[in-house]
């Protein structure tokens, strides 16, 4: 994992929402970026790919936000990846349960494309801060 | 890539999608009457899919009406993946849909905010900070904050809180001013670099001036003394959160130099300038463009200033539209007569720009204040009995012209001279704004609350057909019955449930017959148990 945020992996179904998180990480955030369409493409490509953060989003069909993540920190390869979610909803109970699980951090949607980047990079600030 | 190219890139895939969603709802409806039809279900599954889509991507793009909807229907849409919906059901998803059309049309607003000055929230988020200890004051506020659909996280110190304002979008910060010291200024102070718009609330035990003004030195946006009504800091709170549309200024000036100067300074604050350089052009200006404020110099060729105001105020539509006079210092007498005479202020040519803007901002927000109290019911600031009657004619004339279906319930407070003769009439009037304020949130922009009787609200739903109308006005039955209010002492806490009835236009036209019809499905409502919700027939 390098100090700077240079890699994402992006995991999202929805082609609409990726065109539009697309421009805010590649062309606004200059990161490289993974596109994945499931929790599980997201596994099978994790080792290879080896990203610096995982954005996630919570609203796909097939295997749920939370078992990623408990996938993902079941592996010695990917389990120090920092995840963050991306959700419609937040609960106040939500956020504590995504925190005490390990994730980073939360992005409610609709996101806001121009600034997407740099709350990536100020929740990468906190975690390298932290470590 | 620069910052040019990124807005255009960004621009073009809003509007190819803006273009695509037409189809895409076609679509959607095309795959729901081959449904109808022939039960199917990979169609279902399909039909299913694409719901979700937009469920996903419509609030992305600016649709979050439409999103909103989606997720409802999608909802809704689960319950058939292991039994046919029934005909009746079939119908419940054609009214959705319906819908689902009606704000596909809407045009979509973007979710990318301009910085304005003043305050700037993350409008999607209903998220609350509190500080404080975990005593009874806080769990009621965060119990009766819920009630309103924000959802609050208590912190029990400050750098925690710190630490999660950077990562999520939070609303507001809400404080008990007792926390204030040293220490957590200079935390505050960080947050506020760090995250400018999070407002800052505080709550006090009194109005102690001394305790005020640190707080005021704090960065506070609010102060709210006890006993906290809740009701006020949500409706701040919703007040913030809404996208305050730019002011419109009409500068009546004939100098070119001046009316570019002070269209300069105020472009620059935000606001929409028109320049009207003859007097006599004046009455096109004001049907068109609608100026929340006139800017006029005293002096001008043909009519002046004076003479112009009282043209302007004599046309009773615009009587009290704010108006500010240009004048040079040397005419102090005429600066009084134009003050009698119907200027609101006057400005003399060489106030700092500044001053000028606030002057004006404090101008319009005055004038919104006293336009407000014509219309809305004291106590809630729903719209009264009249101006409801007015807004649900001129809503009716336009939903039939469009072809397009309205909704009116009539919602009644259940055994509320019990509630009022209970706990008082103070506690009384806390639950009618409670209600006002949860009906608001619940709400859209587009629908209509008026006060039509001391326990009696007309609520207007255009383009909102039958079985959504109800969906809507249930879920604000059950979360209303849901919050607890407490009786003086904090002691006690009770309930209170309303019925309500609801009428569709078509076939009802006109606001008499429906509200006579909701009315009678009102009573439907309550002799059928109370505590819900009957459609006319």
């Amino acid at each position: 994992m390098s100090k700077e945020l240079k890699k994402i992996m992006l995991v999202e179904d929805e082609h609409d929402i990726r065109t539009i998180a697309q421009i805010a990480l590649e062309d606004i955030g200059q990161f490289t970026v993974k596109y994945c369409d499931s929790g599980q493409e997201a596994l099978q490509n994790i080792d290879l790919f080896q990203p610096d953060l995982v954005l996630l989003d919570m609203m796909m069909p097939g295997m749920d936000g939370i078992t990623v993540l408990q996938e993902l920190r079941k592996r010695p390869d990917s389990e120090k990846i920092p995840v963050v979610f991306m959700t419609a909803k937040v609960q106040p109970n939500e956020i504590d349960q995504y925190l005490s699980l390990g994730a980073l951090g939360v992005i409610t949607k609709p996101f806001d494309p121009m600034t997407l980047a740099t709350t990536l990079q100020n929740l990468w600030k906190e975690h390298h801060g932290s470590s | 890539m620069g910052p040019h190219d990124i807005q255009n890139k960004l621009s073009s895939i809003i509007t190819a999608y803006s273009k695509a969603l037409p189809d895409k709802v076609a679509a959607i409806e095309q795959l729901y009457q081959d449904i109808k039809k022939q039960w199917d279900p990979k169609k279902f599954a399909d039909l299913y899919r694409r719901i979700h889509n937009i469920h996903g991507s419509a609030g992305m793009y600016g649709y979050a009406d439409l999103g909103q909807v989606a997720e409802q229907l999608e909802l809704y849409l689960k319950t058939f993946f292991h039994q046919q919906p029934t005909a009746e059901q079939l119908d419940h998803i054609e009214q959705f849909l319906s819908l689902l059309s009606a704000y596909s049309h809407n045009a979509p607003v973007s979710i990318q905010k301009p910085i304005a000055p003043g305050v700037q929230l993350y409008t999607q988020s209903k998220v609350l900070y509190i500080l404080g200890k975990n005593n009874a004051l806080i769990q009621n506020i965060v119990l009766q904050l819920s009630s309103f659909g924000y959802s609050s996280q208590v912190f029990h110190n400050i750098k925690a809180l710190a630490k999660a304002c950077n990562q999520f979008p939070v609303v507001a910060i809400i404080m008990d001013v007792e926390f204030l010291n040293t220490q957590l200024e200079g935390i505050l102070q960080k947050i506020r670099k760090q995250a400018p718009f999070i407002p800052l609330f505080f709550i006090a035990k009194n109005d102690e001036f001394y305790i005020h003004l640190r707080a005021v030195r704090a960065g506070a946006q609010s102060y709210f003394t006890m006993p906290v009504q809740v009701e006020e800091i949500v409706a701040k709170l919703d007040q913030l959160r809404e996208q305050k549309e730019p002011r419109n200024i009409l500068i009546v000036e004939d100098d070119e130099d001046t009316s570019h100067f002070y269209a300069t300074i105020f472009r620059q604050a935000g606001m929409q300038i028109k320049i009207v350089p003859k007097p006599a052009q004046i009455d096109k200006a004001l049907a068109e463009f609608k100026p929340d404020l006139i800017l006029m110099d005293i002096y001008m060729p043909g009519c002046s200033g004076i003479e112009l105001a009282t043209i302007i105020r004599q046309r009773n539509v615009y009587a009290s539209i704010p108006i500010v006079f240009l004048s040079s210092e040397q005419d102090t007498q005429t600066q009084l007569e134009a003050m009698s005479l119907g200027g609101d202020d006057f400005i003399t040519k060489s106030i700092d720009p500044e001053h000028l803007i606030h002057i004006v901002k404090n101008k319009i927000a005055r004038y919104d204040e006293l336009r407000s109290y014509m219309v809305k019911d004291g106590l809630t600031g729903a719209l009264n009995h009249s101006a409801v009657q007015q807004k649900l004619e001129l809503d009716l004339k336009l939903a039939s012209r469009l072809k397009i279906p309205l909704a009116v319930a009539m919602i009644d407070l259940d055994h509320f001279k019990k509630t009022n003769d209970t706990y008082g009439h103070r506690i009384g009037d806390q639950v009618l704004k409670n209600l006002c304020v949860l009906m608001q949130t619940r709400l859209r922009k587009t629908d209509t609350i008026g006060r039509y009787g001391g326990e009696e609200f007309l609520v207007i739903l255009p383009n909102t057909p039958a079985e959504p109308a109800k969906y809507v006005l249930d879920q604000m039955r059950e979360q209303f019955s849901k919050v607890a209010f407490f009786n003086n002492n904090d002691e006690e806490s009770f309930h209170q449930t309303f019925s309500a009835g609801i009428a569709i236009s078509p076939p009802y036209m006109t606001a008499a017959s429906i509200i006579e019809a909701a009315d009678q499905a009102m009573y439907t409502a309550k002799k059928e148990g109370r505590n819900h919700i009957t459609l006319a027939k």
